[in-house]
This record gives structure tokens, C-alpha cells and sequence, in this order.
């Protein structure tokens, strides 16, 4: 590259990092919006006009929601199983993977074929519907658990990452006389720490975003709602300012706009957190998934 | 006959210890591994329970099954469901939507992604190009149901953003209900989909364009190139085969994918241009009770999604082919 521009590449290099700042400011001001409107006087929000700083600063939206049961439970129901689902299945997962990732082993063969088959076959929604109702899980908090808990997808991820690692950190072990088992847990797991953190990842962003399964098989029992279906059953709410008493002095003003942004914004908030420290585990998941061969 | 029996025995019992002497390894290796099938088995039965067992199911779309009642009792009915599904005009017109939005969906976030990962390998400033990555992958993280809301939101006819501006730049007279027009929401939906997809996707072009070898560069200054014959001629052709092979891999939901979106999006005023195959076979399916026209529709999206890979995989082996 040469070290002196002319004028024109210059102003041509000005252009392009102007195009990718509008670029990445339409990407973040949405949530940027959102944001201002849930930190405003619902009543002043609603005349509009609110751009770029809250003319009315309060938190008021915010207490509003963390005092509803309703919305409190939800948030509670999405911690635990998020938590619950990333735990189980990455240990699963890395079980089953740890397995796949010892040659010797007997039926690895046929379980990789049937791991393969269930990447492009699918029973459809009808079909996996009535077999959860056959099961019993409707109405249960395992239906968030339990169907989804394994995932061929990671786990071809993790057995590449297996795979790669040392044969002889596994060998010494079973000399030592260690069955697989503890092998797994003691010596496998520590450290793989690399591929657990992307696998968990994915599982988590995954639990914590999803609201179908809620929607469709748990929608009969309120104590088992989860945040996004919360927020889901809001988008088509018109946006009309209603009294309702706050449990303070008189009524206060809430409408379905201020609502919707304040937990558009809890929502999202945990995922802000959590990307862009862990993102180059994401990338580097998403390349260890396409270098299989 | 003493003899015979002797025999007979000694036959008999050489063929067991043939056997035995067959089966032992296995049992052996079977004890040996034991912890390894007791770590596997479960989790695979797991998968036979919630991945093989639906697919029993399929055998509803060929019969009339009603809930309540047993799928061995049912009656058989051939292919009836089918042909009526082929019949169904809602069903041609989720057909036609699926179509008219995946494609847009597919061309236009294609474009996006390869213009952002263009431009951003162009510049200089490596803080900034971390900058501008890390802030469009964000909606990539976030839940379809925020994305819905957001836009619900500034698409608003009372009071969003979007109608707010468009009235005082004085473009629009009155608010505009985008999504009150039907004709509009293919549009729309793709808007939304590719600002949330185009930042996440442009991570494997950046990827292919890092991998250039340097020297191409090179040669192409010292022939006097400039940035956009370099665009041209070495950047665009190097990434040409991921951009194959990805539109490859979506060809196969083209015909059927999408879901999530278009129900989150869509209201009763633009359902015939937002309703998809899947919310036809859960409206149909679930909510209305029809278990096997539903299911029929489900198998339909399975047989077309796969019929489609297996064309485009046959046309892109001659398609190499040919290339080499």
C-alpha cells in the first residue's frame, strides 16, 4: 500500500467510514431509542418528539415492572432456564461428544449416522406437538428442558474440539486405571474450556431468546411464562395511555408503549453484557463447526 | 447309535464353543466399554424419543385422524390431503410467500453482508472496523420477539418514530400504517430481517477476503489497478465460492422456511402477504384441529426443502465440473 494518498482516495476512505458509521448507528439507535423512552414520564413519552435524551428522567417504568408478579416470575422462569439448559446440555452434550471422540468405542459409527439424520429430518410441529402432550410435559416447566437438550450440531462441534486434543492425556489416564467417566469430568472437561464457552454460549442466547415453546405449549399456565412471551403477547397491543393504580399516591399514567420499551430493554440488557466480551468465541464456534474435515 | 449320540454331542457342543468363542469378544468389548455405552446410550435414546418418534406422525397426513382417537384406528385415505392442500388457495398464497420472501431475503441480506465486509476490509483503522463489527452484530444476539417489538414500535401510525420524521420532513401529509398495507410487507420484512442478519452475516466474507493471498495485491498495483478493479477482480472472485456455497445451503428453505418472523410481524389486515406455510399448517393443525392437513403440510415442507437441496447439489457438482 502506498503511504501517501491521493486527495481523492482520501476523500473516498472519508466517504466509506461515513457510510459504516450511519451503517452501525442504524443498527444501535433503535435500541438507543428504546431506551429513552423507557427512562421517560409515560405521559410526557407519549407526546413524542423524544430523539436522543429523556426530556422527563425517570425510573418509574423500570419499578413498575420489577413490582407486577406477573413480570417478575417471568424473569425468573427465563433466568433458571436458561441457566438450567446451558449446565445440562453442555454436559450432555460434551458427554455424548467425548464418547464419539474415542475411536475404539463400538457403536460410534451408527450414533454419528443417526446424529446426521436428525440435522435434515424433522418430525414437523404437528407430529413433536402430540408427542408432548402423549408425554405428559404440557403445562410443565421440563418442556423447556427436556426436548431441546441435545443438539447434533454441537455436538460434532465439541468431538472436533476432542478430537484435537492430545491422545496421550487420555491414554495415561486409562493406564492409570481411570474409567471414562472421570475421565470426562477430570480431565476432558477442564480443558476444553474454549469450546464449553461457545457451546454455552450458543445454548444460553438460544434458552434466554425463546418463546415458541411457551407459546405453544405452556400458554394455559401463567406461573410458567417467560419474559419473550410476555413481550410477545405485547406486540399487537395498541399503544392507548390507561390509569391503573401504581399502589403509591392516585394513579399513575402506563401505557403499552412505556411497558414495551422497558422490557424490550431488560431483555436485551443481559445479552449487551454478555456479546461482545465473548463474541470471538462465537466466530470461532462458527469456524470450528465448517473445518470438520 | 452311541456312537451317533457321541457324536452328535461332541458336534453339538463344538458348535457352542464356535459360538461362544464368536460372541465372547463382543461381550467382552461390551463389558470393557461399558462406561462409554452408559455414558452414549441415554442420551441416544433421548434423541430417538424426541427426534424418530415424531416422524411416526407422518402417517396421520394419510389418514383421518382425529384427536382422541387412536392413529392405528383411524382411517387410511391415500393421498387426500395432499391433493386438497394443492387445492387450497391460502395454501398457494403462503406458497407465493414463502417464495417472494425468502428470495428478497436471501438476495438483499446476500448484498448487505458482502458490501459491509467489503468496505470494512477497505479501511485502515482497525479500532474502528472492531467498533462498527461489534455494534452490527448486536441484533444477530437479540430475540426475533425484540426485533418485532422494535419495529411494531417505530413503524407505529401513532406516534413512531419513523411516521414522527417522515411528518416533519413533510414527505407524508398523515401518519402511514406500514403495516396496515398489505402489498408492503414483503418489503418491510425484509428490511427488518437483513438489518438484523447483514452485521453477523458479513463475519464469513471478512473471513474469506482475510484469507487473500497478499501477493494478488501486489501484482494487481504494480499493474496499475485501482480500489475498485481491485474489488472487482480480486476481491469478488475470491469470495465467489462462499457466496455459492451459502446460497447453496438456503436454497433449501426457499420453498419453505420462515416462521418466526412473518408470525411476529404479521396482523390479520396483511395476512395475505405475511401468512407462511408454517403458520398455515399451525393455524390449520392446532388451532383449527385438523391434526392430519396439518401434518400433511409439515411433510410437504420437508419433502420440498430436500427435493431442492438434492437439485442444487446435482447442478452445483456440474457446475464444478465444468469449472475444472
Amino acid at each position: 500500500m502506498p503511504l501517501h494518498r491521493s486527495a481523492g482516495e482520501r476523500t473516498f476512505d472519508a466517504a466509506l467510514y461515513a457510510l459504516l458509521a450511519v451503517a452501525a448507528f442504524t443498527t444501535v439507535y433503535p435500541f438507543i431509542y428504546l431506551l429513552i423512552i423507557s427512562l421517560n414520564e409515560t405521559s410526557d413519552a407519549l407526546k413524542g418528539g423524544l430523539y436522543f435524551w429523556p426530556r422527563k428522567f425517570t425510573l418509574e417504568n423500570y419499578a413498575y415492572v420489577f413490582q407486577k408478579d406477573t413480570l417478575l416470575r417471568a424473569s425468573m422462569n427465563s433466568v433458571l432456564r436458561t441457566v438450567i439448559q446451558t449446565v445440562l446440555s453442555v454436559f450432555a452434550c460434551g458427554m455424548l461428544a467425548y464418547v464419539l471422540s474415542r475411536k475404539h468405542f463400538m457403536l460410534r459409527r451408527f450414533f454419528i449416522l443417526m446424529l446426521i439424520v436428525t440435522m435434515y429430518v424433522s418430525g414437523g410441529l404437528i407430529p413433536t406437538y402430540l408427542l408432548i402432550k402423549n408425554l405428559h410435559l404440557m403445562n410443565t416447566f421440563a418442556v423447556y428442558i427436556v426436548p431441546g437438550l441435545v443438539s447434533a450440531f454441537y455436538i460434532f462441534v465439541m468431538r472436533t474440539f476432542f478430537e484435537q486434543l492430545p491422545d496421550g492425556l487420555v491414554e495415561s489416564a486409562y493406564i492409570d486405571g481411570a474409567n471414562d467417566f472421570r475421565i470426562y469430568t477430570q480431565i476432558i472437561l477442564p480443558v476444553s474450556l474454549p469450546v464449553l464457552a461457545t457451546i454455552a454460549l450458543y445454548v444460553a442466547v438460544g434458552e434466554w431468546n425463546s418463546w415458541f415453546d411457551n407459546y405453544l405449549y405452556n400458554s394455559r399456565n401463567e406461573k410458567l411464562a417467560v419474559l419473550q412471551y410476555e413481550l410477545q403477547k405485547m406486540i399487537q397491543v395498541v399503544e392507548t395511555a390507561q390509569p391503573e393504580d401504581g399502589g403509591g399516591d392516585g394513579p399513575r399514567v402506563i401505557s403499552p408503549l412505556t411497558i414495551k420499551s422497558t422490557l424490550t430493554i431488560l431483555v436485551t440488557v443481559p445479552i449487551l453484557l454478555v456479546y461482545p466480551f465473548l463474541q470471538k468465541y462465537f466466530v470461532k464456534g462458527l469456524t470450528l463447526g465448517s473445518m470438520k474435515d | 447309535m452311541e456312537t451317533n449320540a457321541a457324536s452328535n454331542a461332541e458336534s453339538v457342543q463344538t458348535v457352542h464353543h464356535a459360538a461362544s468363542a464368536r460372541k465372547s469378544p463382543l461381550w467382552t468389548r461390551i463389558k470393557k466399554q461399558q462406561v462409554l455405552l452408559w455414558m452414549s446410550v441415554p442420551i441416544m435414546l433421548h434423541l430417538v424419543l424426541f427426534q424418530f418418534v415424531p416422524l411416526w406422525g407422518w402417517l396421520m397426513a394419510f389418514k383421518d385422524y382425529h384427536i382422541g382417537q387412536s392413529l392405528w384406528k383411524a382411517d387410511w385415505v391415500g393421498f387426500k390431503h395432499f391433493r386438497t392442500l394443492l387445492g387450497h388457495d391460502e395454501f398457494l398464497q403462503a406458497l407465493r410467500n414463502n417464495f417472494a420472501m425468502n428470495s428478497m431475503q436471501l438476495i438483499l441480506g446476500t448484498l448487505s453482508s458482502i458490501a459491509l465486509a467489503v468496505v470494512l476490509s477497505e479501511l485502515r483503522s482497525k479500532s474502528f472496523v472492531r467498533i462498527v463489527q461489534t455494534m452490527t452484530y448486536l441484533p444477530h444476539f437479540v430475540s426475533m420477539v425484540v426485533v418485532a417489538n422494535i419495529f411494531v414500535m417505530l413503524l407505529s401510525p401513532d406516534g413512531g418514530l419513523i411516521n414522527d420524521l417522515l411528518l416533519k420532513l413533510g414527505w407524508i401529509d398523515e401518519s402511514v400504517f406500514f403495516f396496515g398495507k398489505p402489498t408492503w410487507f414483503w418489503v418491510i420484512h425484509t428490511l427488518i430481517l437483513t438489518w438484523k442478519g447483514f452485521g453477523w452475516g458479513a463475519i464469513i466474507y471478512l473471513a474469506s477476503i482475510a484469507g487473500i493471498n497478499p501477493s494478488l495485491y501486489d501484482a494487481a498495483m504494480v499493474d496499475g489497478a485501482n480500489r475498485w478493479q481491485k474489488v472487482k477482480y480480486i476481491i469478488v472472485p475470491s469470495i465467489m465460492p462462499t457466496v455459492i456455497l451459502l446460497t447453496i445451503l438456503s436454497i433449501g428453505g426457499l420453498m419453505t422456511g420462515g416462521f418466526e418472523s412473518q408470525f411476529l410481524l404479521g396482523n390479520v389486515i396483511n395476512a395475505d402477504y405475511s401468512q407462511v406455510i408454517s403458520i398455515l399448517s399451525l393455524r390449520l393443525g392446532l388451532n383449527a384441529g385438523d391434526f392430519s392437513f396439518g401434518t400433511a403440510v409439515g411433510i410437504f415442507n420437508s419433502v420440498v426443502s430436500i427435493t431442492l437441496v438434492l437439485i442444487v447439489n446435482a447442478i452445483a457438482k456440474r457446475y464444478q465440473a465444468n469449472l475444472f
